[in-house]
């Protein structure tokens, strides 16, 4: 059936060639809605327990979404420079999308001069008096809200703070709020020392640029390498560009796809062109080779043919495996990984119709006619046949060393994955050289970092925070932060408060502290307006917010952080109040934690998929194991590999794992496959592993290599996390290529295979299941897995089958063809009695016949085929049987 | 006969009177209205117990019970005193403003959980906003017409009453520079020559907020006030509402002891 399927478009062109359009046309269509996230929301899980919680603060407290425009200047507090300050501030105030800005233009002022109180807004307009623009930069350097927030200390860098709205699922919004605040901030560029914005719209529109440059960048490298290792491996230029074609529809088809399911094209998403390039060719490349192998006086149909037989039920098992090894990612957490996990099962179902589609439609027009490959029979040269050598010899001659050393390198690899660290800060995705890192290390560096969170207190039952007492205790929490020495700004109405405190004592820094009493906490705030506080404290003063500013983008680093403080706020709270750490940076962050048991989960289902397959695919369970064995391997060694070189868990590297294995059971199937074709003619195991390793090493290799060399040009994504991804992917393959041609060997020597698929596709004469006595009571299933762990045998006339006087235990089935038996002179039975029955008994038997099995042992007649010409029989040595 | 001649002189004087009226509506400038304005409406002493009621974006209140005093002074400069009664945290917090006509208000404040002294605000604090409401400090005082020029801009219509519209601009320098307004747009009902609705524009010429005044009731003689004004911050989604439940014209309601910071801190102001 898988040959009819394979042949079908070379067989029915013009059909598969409709077929091929209709596809297209529709996939078309879902293209136009193809959309692009490149936003916060897709880093985090909306299924956060935090989330509901999250919602409320922002409801109550004000989004958390801020942009913080820097402007740096040696002589910032002219009026030339602060008036074109002030109208950038009052035009983000008129931008659609904008919450709120904060600046010194609107902060509010409250400070004591020689005993006059002042209370008045800072810098509401430009002062054309200098005198009176220092003591305004003296004010603004003196209040301890905008220090450090909006002025540094030197009063040469100031911020406008740009709070966004919360517009979720609108994937334009951070785009277009970034272009606005560009087009308000671009023309200060010429006359200021520097200028940028950091904050979520600059990460989505960073993110939205890096993704298409890799796009435009890697996919045309990744077809480059495709090309490269076809020409290489198959020595053939012309073949090169079918693998495009496959690819090319594989892409056009799966995003299509993900237009109609709503997959947006992502961070990682966006290698999706590379990786159905990169993993597609492999399925290419074996069919290639295959019809290249099978090319007979240049007849493209008998090449096909040969191809479909030979490789057509590995492409549906390996297509089939890589599937679910990106599917299984989706039960992450993660609205990344999820839709990365699902647009990549789907390219690899894509990759897989489009292959078996266009390929054979193509090769049956365009296909070579003749090959440079060596054919099967005969023994890779040059480099690649030597390294072959080197691996057999290993295998055959230094198999318990190989098993060992692997064990001592798993545990040492094993025992470096406990460093793993995770991280899923959007910072942390970008490479150090990028500019957005240098801007968010001068904002943190001159001012406070861009990530911020929220620790929200609620008051103990029946008290708010206008009483000293839970202030107190607010005040001790807002004092541990600072100690802390990480969090750059911590801002809280405590800070209100003291300001007050200190401003009403004629500014004494010994007021600096929380009044004493309640009337005094109330009478305090009437100094403020509601918009002053509200980020705050509640209107009923019955919960506050504290915001605190940070530049930790390492997960695992501020996850050590939050865990001291979560145990600070414990201390200091205890029962009597309820505290929330809230934030998309937090859920961000809380989603990295998600990343280990996501890919302990997520590696589980499909090592049991995988196991049930193959068990199953192979009739055994010792083989579902072993083909486990091989492919947990590199799984280890990736695992060291980032714990050595600190190479954290991220949504990138996260999904490496099961995205190896699923491609790399493919060589593994590979393997067995042919070591079961190798099996049925080859007695003996050892030979038939050299032979199946001979004659799949070659794709292994160049598959490997070509896997390789395509994730690895990852590396040179615009991103970290992809950059991380595609390192340890190739590393994963160039291990799982090592492993199967060294542990697989090792293992296959003990196992005796028999396919189901060749279970069931058996063809066996009725009158051999019916008539043979050894068949009898045994269900077809039996029979035919019986006589595939037989081996089949064709004996041509005169040829001797088993020899006079020869010792063994094995049985043979004839199948066709007829056998004589021949004897010099009497044979003597076990008890020493005269038997000469056999010649009666056996001569001129027609097929089922069972001859030589064990009761004859040790005295068995030389039997031969019989007139009728060549003979076919199958052998089934006893030691499979038993 | 006599009646008939009578009537018909009423008759005429009435003739005359109706037509004159909307000519002398369309003559009068800016100034004369606001003018108008100031002589119906300004009470040399006045004392208006009110409830203020903040709203915020999210329609969460925050009532305050509060006295205002206003008196005339001998200069004719007037005094405010503004005391707040509840809740009860703020209760005898005060602010005490001496108008100046030239130079910058004198202003004290007062909050009793500090201590029995009151602290002077620094000077040029007109646009301050007045104890976290959405008036400044300017919104709550009568101005110096002579400080502001006053634009009359077409007349308007609405619901089937007749407005004056003027635009009031700061022309005095130093006014310019303290006031937090680049110009206010007044909405005066013709009929009583009452400001009904005020828009504010900031100082880079945005809208800023809205007063409006309602419910509206003739107190004595031509002169009306609003029981109900809401201001509505545009800007900051936040709204004040004040209601005022008493009202006294009396010049004893208001005494001028009251206008002192003795008075604020013997806490006699809470009598």
């Amino acid at each position: 059936m898988i040959e009819r399927i394979l042949t079908f478009s070379s067989r029915r062109r013009w059909l598969a060639l409709a077929l091929i359009l209709l596809i297209t046309a529709v996939a078309g269509k879902g293209l136009l809605s193809l959309r692009i996230d490149t936003s916060y929301d897709s880093l985090f899980s909306p299924k956060d327990p935090g989330y509901p919680l999250y919602r409320q603060t922002i409801e109550e407290f004000g989004s958390d979404s801020t942009s913080v425009i820097f402007i740096r200047d040696s002589e910032l507090f002219t009026v030339k420079k602060l008036r074109r300050l002030e109208d950038v501030h009052y035009a983000l105030e008129d931008t659609a999308g904008v919450e709120k800005v904060k600046s010194i233009f609107n902060s509010q002022n409250i400070r004591d001069k020689d005993g006059f109180l002042v209370t008045e807004p800072l810098m509401d307009y430009v002062p054309d008096d200098p005198a009176a623009l220092g003591t305004k930069r003296r004010d603004a350097i003196y209040n301890p809200l905008l220090i450090h927030n909006l002025i540094a200390e030197d009063g040469t860098v100031m911020a406008i703070n740009v709070t966004t709205e919360m517009r979720e699922g609108d994937p334009d919004f951070n785009r277009l709020l970034f272009e606005k605040i560009e087009e308000q901030i671009s023309p200060l560029r010429d006359d200021f020392d520097e200028v940028f914005q950091v904050g979520p719209p600059r990460l989505n529109v960073e993110i939205e640029r890096g993704m298409f440059a890799d796009l435009s960048f890697l996919s045309p490298l990744s077809t480059g390498i495709l090309i490269l290792s076809i020409i290489l491996f198959l020595r053939t230029i012309m073949a090169a560009g079918l693998p495009m074609a496959t690819a090319g529809t594989s892409v056009l088809w799966t995003f299509g796809i993900m237009g109609f399911l709503g997959l947006p094209l992502n961070l990682l998403t966006a290698i999706l062109p590379s990786l159905v390039i990169v993993i597609g060719s492999t399925e290419d490349t074996h069919m290639l080779s295959s019809y290249l192998k099978g090319l007979r006086d240049g007849n493209r149909d008998v090449a096909i043919r040969y191809m479909a037989r030979h490789v057509g039920l590995p492409i549906f098992i390996t297509s089939l495996t890589t599937a679910i090894g990106f599917s299984t990612n989706a039960i992450s957490e993660i609205t990344m990984i999820r839709d990365f996990a699902l647009s990549t099962s789907i390219a690899m179902v894509m990759n897989l119709i489009s292959t078996v589609l266009v390929l054979p439609l193509l090769l049956s027009v365009i296909g070579p006619r003749t090959s440079k490959l060596p054919t099967d029979e005969s023994e890779p040269g040059g480099f690649v046949g030597w390294l072959i050598g080197k691996f057999l010899y290993l295998v055959e001659n230094h198999a318990g060393k190989v098993l060992a050393v692997t064990a001592g390198l798993l545990l040492l690899l094993g025992s470096q994955a406990f460093n793993i660290r995770v991280s899923n800060d959007p910072l942390s995705y970008f490479k150090d050289d990028n500019q957005i890192i240098a801007d968010a290390n001068t904002l943190h560096e001159r001012l406070a970092g861009m990530q911020l969170f929220y620790l929200t207190v609620q008051a103990a039952p029946g008290r708010d925070f206008k009483d000293p007492a839970e202030l107190a205790k607010l005040g001790e929490v807002v004092g541990f932060l600072r100690e802390q020495g990480v969090y750059d700004k911590v801002i809280s109405i405590t800070d209100h408060l003291s300001l007050v405190n200190r401003e009403m004592n004629q500014g004494d820094q010994d007021y600096y502290r929380l009044p004493d009493s309640r009337n005094m906490v109330e009478q305090y705030l009437l100094l403020f307006q509601r918009g002053d506080l509200e980020r705050y404290l509640n209107p009923d003063a019955t919960a506050v917010n504290v915001l605190v500013r940070h530049n930790l983008s390492d997960s695992s680093e501020l996850g050590i952080h939050l865990r001291k403080l979560e145990a600070e706020l414990e201390q200091v709270f205890g029962n009597d109040n309820r505290y929330y750490l809230t934030g998309k940076n937090l859920m961000i962050n809380r989603a990295a934690e998600s990343l280990f048991s996501g890919q302990i989960h997520s590696l589980a289902l499909l090592i049991l998929i995988i196991f049930v397959i193959m068990s199953l695919l192979y009739t055994s369970v010792t083989a579902g194991f072993m083909s486990l064995v091989p492919n947990l391997i590199p799984v280890f060694v990736m695992f060291g590999v980032m714990g050595i070189f600190g190479i954290p868990l991220n949504p990138g590297t996260a999904t490496v794992a099961v995205i190896a294995v699923g491609i790399a059971i493919d060589d593994t199937i590979h393997l067995l496959s042919r070591y079961n074709e190798e099996c049925r003619t080859e007695p003996d195991h050892m030979l038939a592993v050299r032979r199946a390793v001979l004659a799949q090493a070659v794709p292994v290799i160049s598959t490997s290599i070509a896997l390789a060399a395509g994730f690895g040009i990852l590396f040179i994504s615009s991103f970290n996390i992809v950059a991380q991804f595609g390192t340890l992917a190739a590393i994963t393959m160039i291990c799982a290529m090592l492993s199967d041609l060294l542990v697989t060997p090792i293992l296959l020597r003990h196992l005796r295979l028999v396919g189901l698929w060749d279970i069931v596709t058996l063809r066996v004469g009725r009158e051999v299941l019916v008539e043979s006595e050894l068949f009898q009571n045994m269900s077809t299933f039996q029979i035919r897995k019986t006589i595939l762990l037989s081996q089949m045998r064709e004996y041509g006339v005169g040829e001797a089958i088993i020899s006079e006087g020869s010792l063994g235990r094995d049985m043979y089935l004839l199948l066709d063809g007829e056998v004589k038996v021949e004897r010099a002179g009497q044979l003597r039975d076990q008890t020493g009695g005269r038997r000469n029955f056999w010649r009666n008994r056996i001569c001129g038997r027609k097929p089922a016949y069972r001859f030589g099995d064990h009761s004859d042992t040790g005295h068995r007649p030389a039997f031969q085929p019989g007139k009728g010409g060549r003979l076919h029989a199958l052998l089934s040595p006893h030691s499979r049987l038993s | 006969m006599k009646i008939t001649r009578i009537a018909g002189t009423v008759a005429a004087l009435s003739m005359l009177l109706l037509t004159a009226l909307p000519a002398l509506a369309e003559n009068l400038t800016g100034r004369q209205i606001l003018d108008e304005v100031a002589e119906r409406h300004e009470r040399p002493y006045e004392l208006e117990s009110q409830r203020m009621i903040l709203i915020d974006r999210n329609d969460n209140r925050e009532e305050r019970e509060v006295k205002r005093y206003v008196r005339q002074g001998d200069d004719d400069e007037y005094k405010y005193l503004v005391v707040f009664h509840a809740p009860s945290g703020i209760r005898g917090v005060s602010l005490l403003t001496w108008q100046q006509s030239q130079g910058d208000d004198d202003q004290w404040l007062y909050m009793p959980a500090h201590g029995r002294q009151m602290r002077r605000i620094a000077k040029g604090g007109r646009r301050n906003y007045f104890m976290g409401t959405d008036y400044a400090f300017e919104d709550l005082v009568f101005e110096s017409r002579e400080k502001f020029t006053y634009e009359r801009l077409a007349d308007e219509t609405i619901d089937g009453t007749t407005y004056y519209v003027v635009k009031s601009t700061p022309q005095d320098e130093e006014l310019q520079k303290e006031s937090g307004y680049k110009y206010r747009q007044l909405w005066i009902r013709q009929d009583i020559f009452f400001v009904t609705r005020t828009d504010y524009y900031d100082r880079r010429g945005r809208f800023l907020k809205r007063q409006t005044n309602e419910d509206i009731v003739q107190v004595e003689g031509k002169t009306w006030r609003a029981n109900r004004s809401i201001m509505d911050n545009e800007s900051t989604k936040h709204q004040t509402v004040i209601e005022v439940r008493e009202r006294d014209f009396a010049e004893d309601a208001v005494p001028a002891r009251n206008f002192t910071r003795r008075f604020v801190t013997s806490g006699r102001h809470l009598r």
